[in-house]
């Protein structure tokens, strides 16, 4: 009797939502005709239910699908002006993008040329030392060397 | 032949935005039951349809009429009740002690009861809403999507495990559990509003 007082408990709120099958239906309906306890049970399941639904809930107001539909329809228009941008935006970041790779390729560099370029010099060797520092170049392709000694006073260079 | 309301759909998937206006005004009243049965306050209530509708919208393209739309709908609408709900800090709910102070008269707008005649039965109406929003607003967003879907609006372990996105076994014990902590937190009402 416990045992199919128990089973039967754990079936209440199934058969309280109308999800039983009809064989475990039939089974529950016998069984409160006969247990007090779980008819209370169903019964406090069903006035929970009242409650909430009581309670619970709200209508909504009059005026609430006019409010409602305003808001709404300002959400599309945006949703819409978005999505109607998208490809303009698009197309604009794609003509940006191939204009700056177009100025890149074809803008005139002019770099300060270097001092080997100018003079056809080449250093071989520096050597900053005190009181004098020593720079030795090759020119002409390596057929003229040149060895110049500096001093450096305050941090400048001078030449002998 | 396409029903009324996929044919309904199907405009809204070219663009018209009327036929969207005709399922705000199909639906709307659900939809806001359900809102209103989360948040248990009119204006965050209201907030969470309009959110609803625009999420609808924006996303109806991708609507394959694989599931009801109602059910498609009600999965929308939990889940930006939940996501509102955790942007929200503060949970909406009034103080019991609140609506008892009759001397000082904090009585929510929302809690009188301008149809009840007698004083008696006017402040016990208005007492178990205010312990019954508080009860629904103590659960998880989970126990109280599932408890209004089943008691509010009446749907199937199925259609809710579908709108939930979840098993039918899942449905069931959170169902049972938000059921067993709802009639804990109000056994003394539950005879009260039986009289009424």
């Amino acid at each position: 009797m416990k045992d199919q007082y128990s089973d039967i408990k754990k079936l209440l709120e199934r058969y309280y939502d109308n999800e039983l099958s009809e064989k475990e239906k039939i089974e529950v309906e016998g069984h409160l005709t006969t247990c007090t306890e779980c008819k209370e049970e169903l019964k406090s399941i069903e006035g929970l239910s009242v409650l909430i639904r009581e309670y619970g809930t709200m209508e909504p107001e009059e005026e609430t699908f006019e409010k409602v539909w305003h808001g709404v329809r300002e959400g599309i228009v945006k949703t819409v002006g978005a999505r109607l941008a998208l490809p303009y935006t698009l197309l604009l970041t794609a003509v940006f993008v191939v204009l700056l790779m177009l100025a890149w390729l074809f803008y005139p560099y002019k770099t300060e040329e270097l001092p080997e370029a100018k003079t056809g010099l080449v250093v071989v060797e520096a050597v900053e030392s005190s009181p004098k520092g020593v720079m030795v170049f090759n020119a002409n392709g390596g057929s003229v060397a040149v060895i110049w000694l500096f001093e450096i006073e305050d941090g400048e260079e001078e030449a002998i | 032949m396409l029903s009324d309301e996929e044919d309904l759909i199907k405009r809204i998937q070219e663009g018209d935005t009327e036929a969207f206006r005709e399922i705000v005004e199909r639906y709307h009243k659900r939809v806001y039951s359900i809102t209103y049965g989360f948040f248990q306050d009119r204006e965050k209530a209201l907030d969470a349809v309009q959110e609803v509708f625009i999420k609808t919208f924006r996303s109806i393209g991708g609507f394959r009429f694989g599931s009801s739309f109602y059910t498609w709908l009600y999965r929308i609408t939990i889940n930006v009740c939940i996501d509102l709900q955790r942007r929200s800090k503060s949970a909406p709910f009034t103080l019991f002690s609140e609506i008892q102070d009759e001397e000082g008269a904090i009585v929510p707008e929302r809690f009188k009861n301008k149809d009840s005649p007698d004083p008696q039965d006017d402040l016990l109406k208005r007492e178990l809403r205010a312990v019954t929003n508080k009860a629904i607003l103590s659960l998880s967003h989970e126990h109280r999507a599932v408890i209004i879907l089943r008691e509010i609006e009446g749907l199937s372990y199925k259609e809710i495990a579908r709108a939930m996105n979840c098993s039918e076994g899942t449905v069931m014990s959170r169902l049972h559990y938000a059921r067993e902590r709802l009639r804990e937190m109000l056994k003394k009402y539950l005879k009260e509003s039986e009289a009424l």
